[in-house]
């Protein structure tokens, strides 16, 4: 549970008291705009930007009683200001069930020739879903090809990109690059560039983790039909740690497709959205075992994607469709998933969600099913929540 | 030989089409984005030949509930003048727009940058702040260009920022103002003059859209359909109000945005024997061009109701 020992509670009474000291007029306060953007904030003093969300999750699994769960799932504060008419900073805490961490924090400046560049620890502009917070995830879970493939959907990296936006106005084009120290993700925990031990039994990845994304947004003339579309790729990720103590990471790639139907005079709207990603990843020269040889390549492939209605700005209902193939030493294990939800809106800053789930994971020619109903409460305290496209 | 022409080719014609898809403001002198219809009219009429403006919002769009999107991110990393409305009208995506334009100009504190808000006389500004009062706004109402009178200031900032940004047509823009100012007291005292006979008259309002413009005219909001604002009203909240005023020969009618929910509108006006009248929340809608036709079109719409 939330705040179940004592490391807990010292970091939030840190991070309270990081706040009063602050913005001691802050709490309950509203907008004052100073550029600072996706945040609302606050201080009376007008220098800091001050966030705080909290997010509580229920979820009960029809598949497995013992396993229901009906606790606070996530608690997260963000703190952001400009710090002067050159910088601005977001430095986001988040506190969970197993501890509390620095989620993101980075600095952010503009650059001549309509570049931004940022630099920190963030979570990475890999495809559409990778840099939004899980509690602001379309459904009340992420994809399942992100959860396989990704580490969760949230690859963060300690290090910098750049983005470039091209002078077009209707389609757009942002162009981007990135350079990591390294990835905060349980797939490569232990490559960066301070490699092990054991460097001899793994590949070589010849650099750091580096991060490429095109994107380009197009909306119809009267404005009722948008499309953003965006290719995204990272290499030098690390080793792999599903089982293939030898094999790395070699790229993932990816395709994002977004569509919104937002009729004017009207609070209705449509939204189509979608991911694919490839992930390829090469066994070591002295790997042995399994179906595979040294130096073989295997390839892990899956996408997502849903519909979501709004029949207003307080209802909406959707469904997403997921499938993944993961390769394995001995087979590949194809995982499928429909998922169907509806939303409640009371105003901007509450939200409740209902899903049901069914999961077909076939796994050397058994497949294993996992239905499970949940429930998602996300409630903002203090700040107005952004809109994004 | 041909490869090196078919090269030449293709990077002429990567370049006409880009210069194609440029938009036409940035050949303008000076290239305006308004997030409001409101304000970009404003700023058409207060810049007349020397701007170029695009809005973010169409007309019948509530301005509260966008999203922010990379193509306004865009326009105002490639405009000279960024206008808001502001007191929290654009608070869920304008910050969002702002934080990513890669154009300082237009940023807060920037020669560019207009919050057409400031020194407004706000109206319905909370003794308190807190969320259980609904989606309240701290600086009061936002939606202060349905009034004429009160645009004038937002008029003010704005060419603050052209003069700023244009210095060699200066001259212009004020006189500009000047002519902006005066129709709208023209345009106002007429239609106070109309609305004499009818001071006083109440009616019920679904949210805080046109109140400054019913204040200006002498009208009085006695009741909302919407319980708190930015909340959706309940079916007990619904029948609440048709038993309050069923017989209430005070209340005249019932107004609305085209965007709420027109079924619980209905319900209400039928349930207490009033018009319901959509008035148009922006400029652009019913072909209105800029704030004063608006007013009028607003204006003459309830007239007609008090007069029948």
């Amino acid at each position: 549970m939330l705040f179940s020992n004592k490391q807990n509670y010292l970091t939030l009474f840190v991070l309270i008291l990081t706040v009063l000291l602050l913005g001691p007029q802050s709490i309950g306060a509203q907008s004052m705009d100073r550029g600072f953007g996706r945040r609302t904030e606050t201080a009376a003093t007008g220098d800091l930007a001050f966030d705080l969300g909290a997010v509580f999750n229920a979820e009960y699994l029809l598949s497995d009683e013992e396993a229901n769960e009906f606790d606070a799932h996530e608690l997260e504060i963000s703190l952001g200001a400009n710090i002067d008419p050159y910088f601005s900073a977001v430095a986001t805490f988040e506190i969970e069930d197993h501890g509390a961490e620095l989620e993101e924090g980075f600095l952010t400046t503009q650059l001549p020739y309509k570049t931004q560049l940022q630099f920190g620890r963030q979570l990475l502009p890999f495809g559409y879903l990778n840099d939004i917070h899980s509690h602001d995830y379309p459904q009340v879970d992420g994809p399942l090809v992100l959860e396989q493939l990704t580490d969760g959907g949230d690859l963060t990296g300690e290090g910098a990109h750049i983005e470039w936006m091209a002078p077009l106005m209707n389609p757009t084009l942002t162009l981007t690059a990135g350079a990591y120290e390294k990835l905060d993700n349980d797939f490569s925990a232990e490559i960066h560039v301070n490699h092990s031990n054991h460097d001899d039994d793994k590949i070589d990845l010849e650099g750091r983790p580096g991060l490429l994304r095109a994107e380009s947004f197009w909306q119809s003339q009267d404005r009722n039909h948008n499309i953003l579309a965006g290719v995204s790729y990272i290499s030098g990720i690390g080793e792999r740690d599903q089982g293939f103590d030898t094999a790395s990471i070699q790229y993932i790639g990816g395709a994002d497709l977004r569509y919104r139907y937002t009729p004017a005079g009207d609070m209705r709207g449509l939204t189509l959205s979608g991911e694919y990603l490839l992930r390829e990843s090469e066994f070591s020269k002295e790997y042995s075992g399994g179906d595979y040889e040294p130096g073989d390549k295997m390839t892990d492939a899956g996408f997502y994607t849903y519909a979501q209605w709004d029949f207003d700005n307080y209802w909406g209902v959707g469904y997403r469709y997921d499938n993944t193939d993961v390769a394995q030493s001995d087979g590949d294990k194809d995982l499928t998933g429909n998922t169907l939800y509806g939303e409640w809106r009371p105003t901007e800053f509450s939200r409740l969600r209902l899903q049901y789930q069914d999961i077909d994971i076939l796994d050397h020619g058994e497949v294993e099913n996992d239905d499970r109903i949940m429930m998602q409460g996300t409630f903002f305290l203090g700040w107005h929540p952004p809109h994004e496209f | 030989m041909l490869r090196s022409k078919t090269l030449t080719g293709a990077i002429g014609l990567l370049l006409l089409l880009t210069l194609g898809l440029l938009p036409s403001q940035a050949l303008a002198e000076l290239s305006v984005v308004a997030t409001t219809t409101d304000l970009g009219s404003m700023a058409e009429q207060l810049g007349g030949e020397h701007v170029s403006v695009y809005t973010l919002t169409r007309p019948l769009e509530d301005a509260h509930y966008l999203d922010a999107t990379p193509g306004m991110i865009t326009r105002t990393s490639y405009a000279d003048v960024f206008i808001q409305n502001g007191m929290e009208l654009e608070v869920g995506w304008i910050p969002e727009v702002l934080r990513q334009t890669r154009n300082r100009d237009v940023r807060p504190g920037g020669p560019g940058y207009v919050d057409a808000s400031r020194g407004i006389q706000a109206i319905q500004v909370p003794d308190e702040m807190d969320r259980a009062q609904g989606d309240v706004h701290k600086d009061g109402n936002p939606h202060y260009t349905l009034d004429p009178i009160e645009a004038q200031q937002a008029a003010r900032n704005i060419v603050e920022a052209l003069e700023a940004q244009d210095p060699e047509n200066a001259e212009v823009y004020r006189e500009n103002l000047e002519e902006f100012i005066e129709e709208a007291e023209e345009l106002v005292e007429q239609y106070q003059e109309k609305f004499e006979p009818h001071r006083g008259t109440e009616l019920i309002i679904y949210h805080e859209h046109f109140d400054y413009m019913l204040q200006r005219l002498g009208i009085e909001v006695t009741d909302s359909i919407e319980p708190l604002p930015g909340v959706a009203p309940s079916a007990r909240h619904i029948a609440g109000l048709i038993d309050s005023y069923s017989g209430d020969e005070n209340v005249k009618m019932v107004i609305m945005e085209p965007w709420h929910n027109e079924r619980m509108a209905r319900q209400v006006a039928e349930g207490i024997d009033v018009p319901l009248l959509q008035l148009c929340p922006a400029v652009g809608c019913e072909d209105t061009a800029n704030i004063f036709e608006l007013f009028e079109h607003n204006a003459d719409k309830m007239l007609q109701v008090l007069e029948e």
